[in-house]
């Protein structure tokens, strides 16, 4: 490493958080007719609504979108028969996409205008022989899935109408070598999909089943000497992965094995100027990455961000009503 | 968004022509809708998916579609399937994460089997995926749905072939030592690629396997991919297989010894190698040389202050060869 690229590393300047200006680039996303952002998020609106209205409710201004249409508009996505919601109006239900409603009407504390039984219904019918949850009617399986029903339930305090049991056995079936999950069993494990296995194993209190400090040991080696984390190793770093290791991690308990100033440093240097938060320094934003840097910088006691709960992805205040 | 920089704003001609495929959308999601399976409704389906393969719900009509076909000649369903291969195909190139268009084409083969239409005689099917997934890692040797495809096809077609995985993650890894997807696959697939029985024929393997890794530490030691692997081989290289966790290498001191001496080598050309260092404190332990260890780790943590917390614990943690 040269001498001159340390004293410009120290140089960069890091400047504050711009809450001000990210819920400015919510508010334009939301409002606005046509923008590059809107059109890539035609197919995962109702997450792109969850990641906004989760990004505005950690920096508490939850207020800046309008409520009541929001909840509407989150109907016009439910599918009567399935019990399923679709990712946008008169998109097919999908698991992740009923996940990401049931996470905003928990945002909004509106979880009573569900229909909870249909719902479970629907999320039962995702389950496999073998444990593992199908994404849709169509049959794909991924441990993606396994985590979006569990926590579903878990929200609706019905995690008891699945098999939990099965439902873990597959989960840990998807452990490799380096102690990491992958999407099937024998896939590569990948920060994303730890989250999800760490997160599913977290929600039915099964941690005590898997090697922590080899799994906590590997997600560490994702930061890399810029602060920012990647999703496997060898690769390059991404703003998405300061959430799905970090929240790993703080469910291991691990989340001192890694250098937090640097990470939030990195988090801060890819905040754009005009408002957002993008994969890497220099990149344009978008309310996915927005999200996933605000969780973690909520995650590191970040001044003036709520709490937010890594199993959940939901601030702690959400998650005490919900377990009340 | 991924790796598109800040100031290249959005030219109106690209608003225009994500504005004009957005309304093709709207107009191939009405013939979803309506259940229009007329052959009009299929084509311009077919067009949005190609350049859009994210628009999950359009996939669900061509599969709604393909199953309204069943019952007719098999021909006619030999010939559609293998166009809608191809389409996928071409999806794919366009857009390799795509999770819709891989899962499209795995419901293809699934299905195929499920109604008895027999693409193998005309294409040897298995062989073709194999070759799509070679085509999509010559792309992107990290592209974990090309992998993952391996998998879920050689389920699908109840061929595993575990020699051939471990071959094939060879050439992977010779080509580029910190493939990791490729160490990953092996590690998955070595127990089951020789017979275990053979006494002389584990230790030959044992022997190549170092003699690689050694390869790629010398190549780059700051490459933590085949470290993994490393580890994992030194603590015997454990499986899972019918409900219970086997090691397939009895890892005994000499061999340690020796590793450790190795390691040294390696220490004393490069001594500022974190994971050359990190390897010794293990190999230490497990011989039981827990001074020397602590000293170790206390040069860790000069060499890599951001890990700081996790060596603090592995300094604390001195019964357990973590």
């Amino acid at each position: 490493m040269s001498t001159e690229g340390d004293h410009e590393e120290e140089s960069k300047a890091v400047g504050p958080l711009t809450a001000a200006l990210h819920r400015e680039h919510i508010k334009q996303l939301y409002e606005k007719k046509e923008s590059f952002e809107m059109y890539m998020l035609e197919h995962r609106k109702i997450s792109g609504v969850y990641w906004a209205l989760a990004s505005l409710q950690i920096m508490d201004c939850l207020d800046d979108l309008p409520k009541e249409e929001i909840v509407e508009w989150v109907f016009k996505t439910y599918d009567k028969d399935s019990g399923g919601f679709g990712a946008n109006e008169q998109l097919d239900p999908q698991l992740l996409s009923t996940l990401s409603a049931v996470q905003i009407l928990a945002i909004y504390n509106e979880l009573d205008r569900l229909d909870i039984e249909k719902v479970v219904e629907y999320i039962k019918s995702m389950q496999n022989e073998d444990g593992s949850f199908s994404g849709d009617q169509w049959g794909e399986v991924d441990t993606r899935f396994s985590y979006g029903a569990l926590l579903c339930l878990k929200i609706m305090n019905r995690l008891e109408d699945v098999d939990v049991d099965k439902a873990i056995d597959y989960v840990l079936r998807c452990r490799n070598f380096d102690g990491g999950f992958g999407c099937i069993p024998g896939a590569e494990s990948h920060a994303g999909q730890i989250f999800c296995c760490v997160g599913a194993l977290a929600l039915t209190k099964s941690l005590d089943r898997i090697d922590v400090d080899l799994l906590g040991w590997w997600l560490s080696e994702r930061q890399l000497p810029c602060g920012g984390f990647n999703g496997r190793p060898d690769k390059k770093e991404d703003v998405c992965y300061s959430w799905w290791v970090l929240s790993s991690m703080a469910m291991l308990g691990k989340i001192d094995w890694i250098d937090r100033e640097k990470l939030t440093e990195f988090i801060l240097q890819c905040q754009s100027p005009d408002g957002g938060i993008a994969d890497r320094p220099g990149d344009i934003p978008d309310v996915f990455h927005t999200f996933f840097g605000l969780g973690a910088l909520s995650l590191m006691d970040f001044p003036d961000l709520k709490r937010i709960d890594p199993k959940y992805a939901l601030v702690t205040e959400v998650v005490e009503l919900i377990e009340m | 968004m991924h790796g598109i920089m800040y100031g290249t704003e959005t030219s109106s001609e690209e608003l225009s022509r994500l504005s004009s495929l957005s309304e093709l959308g709207r107009r191939a999601l009405e013939c979803k809708v309506e259940a229009d399976l007329s052959d009009e409704a299929e084509a311009l389906v077919r067009k949005v998916v190609e350049s859009n393969p994210d628009d999950y719900t359009l996939w669900n009509y061509r599969r709604e579609w393909l199953l309204s076909l069943k019952g007719e000649a098999h021909d006619r369903l030999v010939k559609v399937w293998n166009d809608e291969l191809r389409l996928t195909e071409k999806a794919l190139l366009r857009h390799p994460k795509a999770y819709a268009t891989w899962q499209h084409r795995v419901w293809l083969l699934a299905e195929a089997k499920d109604m008895e239409i027999d693409l193998a005689t005309r294409t040897g099917l298995f062989e073709k995926e194999l070759a799509l997934c070679s085509k999509m890692l010559k792309m992107d040797a990290r592209n974990f749905h090309a992998w993952a495809h391996w998998e879920r096809v050689s389920k699908i077609a109840g061929k595993h072939e575990p020699a051939r995985v471990v071959e094939y993650t060879e050439q992977q890894i010779n080509a580029d030592f910190s493939n990791y997807s490729a160490w990953h696959y092996r590690s998955v697939n070595l127990a089951e690629g020789i017979p275990i029985q053979d006494k002389t024929a584990l230790d030959q393997l044992l022997d190549e396997e170092v003699d690689r890794l050694r390869q790629a530490f010398y190549t780059d030691p700051d490459s933590q991919s085949a470290w993994f692997y490393y580890r994992w081989l030194l603590n015997g290289a454990p499986y899972y297989s019918e409900g219970k966790t086997s090691a397939l290498f009895n890892i005994k001191d000499e061999f340690l010894k020796n590793e450790l001496k190795a390691c040294q080598e390696l220490i004393d050309l490069e001594p500022f190698s974190k994971w050359a260092l990190l390897t010794k404190v293990y190999l230490l332990r497990r011989l039981g040389r827990e001074a020397e260890a602590e000293d170790t780790i206390v040069k860790l943590t000069e060499i890599d202050p951001m890990r700081l917390g996790y060596y603090r614990n592995l300094a604390s943690t001195s019964t357990r060869a973590v």
